[in-house]
């Protein structure tokens, strides 16, 4: 009986620990953590920013996580609705909405050390993807243009990729 | 008595709802846990249901394009009679919105406000937003329309008194290519489309669209008028209608420019003067336009800027004839009104604090032309008398917000808007709104927001008594919702609301005028539950309750207590067609004759198809699929000469609408 009850509790904390988490949130959490793993050239600016364009709810999201230390640079969100300050980034986010402007994004940004991310299936135009895959959120990497943009993302970032497009030898 | 009990079961269902969503989990902070672990986790998609983009703490309804699509929606006012707690009100001229606490012809114009892509378009004459064919947009263009109950003063000013709709068009990417569509329906009514949309590589995008609409109309018979001398009450061949509008958008990189141009002339068939003579040729026209010119930027990364620029115009022209001018020799009389204004905004976002999202800015308006023009005319055809008014105005406006985060759970939304009118004293609307997220999926909102509407140009021509005493009508709102997604598919919101208005104009027996003293009251509450499903189900259905008084005090005419909306839309023929069917009832209501109208049960259905095929769709759609007759409230308060009542319209029986499109 004590055993039946330990499994019942034990199973009520795994499911509590498989708690599926929002998509947003989700989103908002790699960002960090891409922030985190990757490499940016020096100078850093006085604040990490990570700009959103077209994704009002990872804006909202990240906004939450406003604050923290990132490469010892308090994490600044902006929520833009125009690419006029796309050069105040590190990451910018393009959500689907805005998709349609990654090819002005990327010509504008050139090889400014701006990491690009995507929830739209564009790969090839960014240094970073995101998408779901069944249940579970995804990512993928595009090394050339990450180095194009001097970004240098962690192996350990690369190892936990889905797929790493890496530049021919 | 009854408002309680409802109120308090509201309050049970909140509670409820809050104790099942305590094993709710909080995302909790992402960040603390590995990113190794993270990536194993699940996620549940984001909700697929349209979200509203209004910053309103009321409970919004939406209706998107994929809705307007399955339900068969030609009009913004077959979208508002498939909205939780709203109805409409046809007199043949045109339909008249009604709902929380206001009902018709008499508070339609002035008080509830029309937005195009965030523009507000209604004429500067009597401020009447225009919903039916005479609107200035094909619902084809229409990505989406959410309609905000209540008061919205804090942010657009004048006129936001009762209700919002906030129309958004589609984007160029929509189309991405030309479409042509034809469309036939009953009472020979036929249309005719072009629409192309297109965004082109280097990110600039534009939309254009045309349509002509013409409907010939039929005999209509009005029983107050069967009289000898008055064809037996019969209108003969007085009910056509045509229209014609233009559309245009464009934008690039943080420009954005929008025209619209809208005509529609209407032959009356009613009777809306007592002078006026029946089964004569009657016909009106509405002529609706504006230009308008948006720029937005990012000046850093805490700071946005919105710059618009309005130009708008308007003109109403008729011609009636008079059933007798044996005195004064004037057989027809002419209306040829013009309304033109301008406005500017700017607006400023700011994110500077962490938990602040602060707006400000002003608006300079000027309404500098409102005339009136009227001739009489012998039988002839010579002017026998001209009668001219003219008004202006200038307004200021200046106007801050400030939606403060005040932890994860909490939050507060405050604004403040004042308008100063160069003929009016100044004028101060605000708005209070507290937000709480009980968990990740309930949110209950309680706000208090007071607004107002300035005497227009219209109401400064009929009331004398808008001299120097001249006063703005006022309401106060208070309203609670609560709003549940209880799936990633389903959503519940109830609502619950006061409104107080004031300032209301009434005869004074005293001042032999009218004067601004009246003062009314409406309660009620709404309940409405949204379902979607995978395979492209989608479930509304909605109760609303109000009780709404009139300034002495009685049941407000044409104000029905109970209104219930289903809409259910599915596709069925292995997905290649969607049906769409909804349901609406439209509870009793009184009349301006105090005559009680019995409730009914109307239903709507619609097959549209869901693929194209070589670049053809097809919809078609039966309204009042039952036949039902039934009537409306009429607003002719009057007796006709043969004494019977015309305080209610026989509205249509069954009528179909079928349209065929073409990509190219």
């Amino acid at each position: 009986m004590r055993r039946l009850l330990l499994l019942l509790l034990l199973a009520g904390n795994l499911r509590v620990h498989a708690e599926p988490l929002p998509e947003h949130d989700m989103k908002a959490a790699y960002l960090y953590n891409f922030a985190v793993m990757t490499r940016w050239p020096e100078p850093l600016r006085a604040s990490f920013n990570i700009c959103t364009l077209g994704a009002e709810e990872v804006g909202l999201a990240l906004r939450k996580l406003e604050g923290k230390l990132i490469h010892e640079r308090p994490l600044t969100v902006a929520r833009l609705n125009t690419l006029a300050a796309i050069h105040e980034c590190q990451i910018l986010f393009v959500g689907q909405q805005d998709a349609a402007s990654l090819p002005r994004i990327v010509a504008a940004l050139a090889d400014e050390p701006v990491m690009t991310v995507t929830d739209a299936p564009q790969l090839a135009s960014v240094c970073v993807l995101v998408a779901p895959e069944g249940k579970r959120l995804a990512f993928h990497v595009n090394l050339e243009k990450c180095r194009a943009a001097h970004l240098r993302p962690g192996a350990p970032m690369l190892n936990l990729a889905r797929t790493v497009l890496r530049p021919d030898p | 008595m009854y408002f309680r009990r409802l109120a308090s079961c509201l309050l049970v269902l909140v509670v409820l709802l809050s104790a099942s969503s305590a094993r709710a989990h909080e995302a909790g902070d992402l960040t603390a846990i590995p990113f190794d672990e993270l990536v194993q986790r699940e996620v549940v998609s984001a909700s697929r249901m349209a979200r509203q983009i209004s910053d309103s703490p009321s409970a919004v309804a939406i209706v998107t394009a994929a809705d307007i699509r399955a339900y068969g929606y030609r009009t913004l006012a077959d979208v508002i009679n498939g909205i939780r707690g709203l109805h409409t009100t046809w007199d043949h001229r045109y339909q008249y919105m009604g709902g929380r606490g206001f009902s018709g012809e008499s508070d339609h114009a002035g008080r509830v406000m029309l937005l195009i892509d965030g523009f507000p378009v209604q004429e500067n004459l009597f401020n009447q937003a225009y919903i039916d064919e005479s609107g200035l947009l094909d619902l084809e263009v229409v990505d989406r329309v959410e309609y905000v109950p209540g008061t919205g003063s804090v942010t657009y000013g004048n006129n936001a008194l009762l209700g919002i709709l906030n129309v958004v068009t589609r984007k160029g990417r929509d189309f991405d290519g030309a479409q042509l569509s034809g469309e036939l329906s009953s009472h020979g009514g036929r249309k005719q489309r072009v629409t192309y949309g297109r965004q082109f590589d280097n990110g600039a995008e534009v939309l254009l669209s045309a349509s002509a609409l013409q409907v010939e109309g039929r005999d209509l018979y009005f029983p107050a008028y069967d009289t000898p001398d008055t064809n037996r009450g019969w209108a003969r061949g007085l009910d056509g209608e045509r229209a014609q509008r233009f559309f245009g958008k464009a934008s690039f990189q943080g420009w954005s420019i929008e025209g619209v141009y809208a005509e529609r002339s209407k032959d009356v068939p009613t009777n809306p003067g007592g002078l006026i003579a029946f089964n004569a040729p009657f016909r009106m026209q509405d002529e609706n336009a504006f230009l308008s010119a948006r720029y937005e930027t990012e000046v850093g990364l805490r700071l946005r800027s919105s710059s618009s620029l309005f130009f708008g115009s308007y003109r109403y022209w008729n011609r009636r004839q008079f059933s007798d001018w044996s005195t004064d020799d004037e057989k027809f009389g002419e209306r040829d009104y013009q309304g033109n204004w301008w406005s500017f905004d700017q607006k400023i976002v700011g994110d500077w604090f962490a938990d602040h999202t602060l707006v400000f800015g002003f608006e300079l308006r000027n309404d500098y032309r409102q005339r009136f023009n009227r001739r009489y005319l012998s039988p002839v055809g010579e002017v026998v008398r001209r009668a001219s008014e003219a008004f202006t105005r200038k307004t200021a406006s200046f106007y801050a917000a400030d939606d403060y985060r005040l932890d994860e759970r909490w939050a507060l939304n405050v604004g403040i808007r004042y308008d100063d009118a160069d003929d009016l004293d100044g004028n101060l609307s605000p708005r209070i709104a507290l937000i709480h997220q009980a968990d990740p999926w309930t949110t209950l909102k309680a706000s208090y927001s007071e607004a107002f509407k300035m005497p227009n140009a219209a109401d400064r021509s009929s009331f004398a008594g808008y001299g120097d005493a001249a006063e703005p009508e006022r309401v106060a709102a208070t309203e609670l919702v609560v709003q549940r997604q209880m799936t990633p598919q389903t959503r519940l919101i109830g609502s619950l609301y006061r409104y107080r208005r004031s300032k209301q104009m009434v005869f004074s027996e005293a001042a032999d005028d009218y004067v601004a003293s009246g003062a009314s009251t409406t309660r009620g509450v709404e309940l409405e539950l949204e379902h979607g499903n995978e395979r492209g189900m989608r479930l509304r259905g909605s109760v609303a309750w109000q009780r709404a008084l009139d300034v002495e005090d009685k049941d407000l005419a044409n104000s029905p207590n109970l209104l219930g909306k289903l809409a259910l839309s599915l596709p069925i023929v292995s997905d290649a067609v969607r049906t769409g069917l909804e349901v609406q009832y439209v509870g009793g209501r009184d009349t301006l004759e105090r005559r009680h109208l019995g409730g009914v049960t109307l239903a709507n259905l619609t097959f549209s198809s869901e693929r194209k095929w070589h670049g053809l769709s097809a919809s078609v759609s039966v309204r009042n699929l039952f036949d039902r007759r039934y009537e409306t409230v009429s607003f002719f308060a009057w007796r006709p000469d043969s004494g019977v009542r015309q305080d209610a319209f026989r509205m249509d029986g069954r009528t179909w609408w079928f349209q065929l499109n073409y990509d190219l």
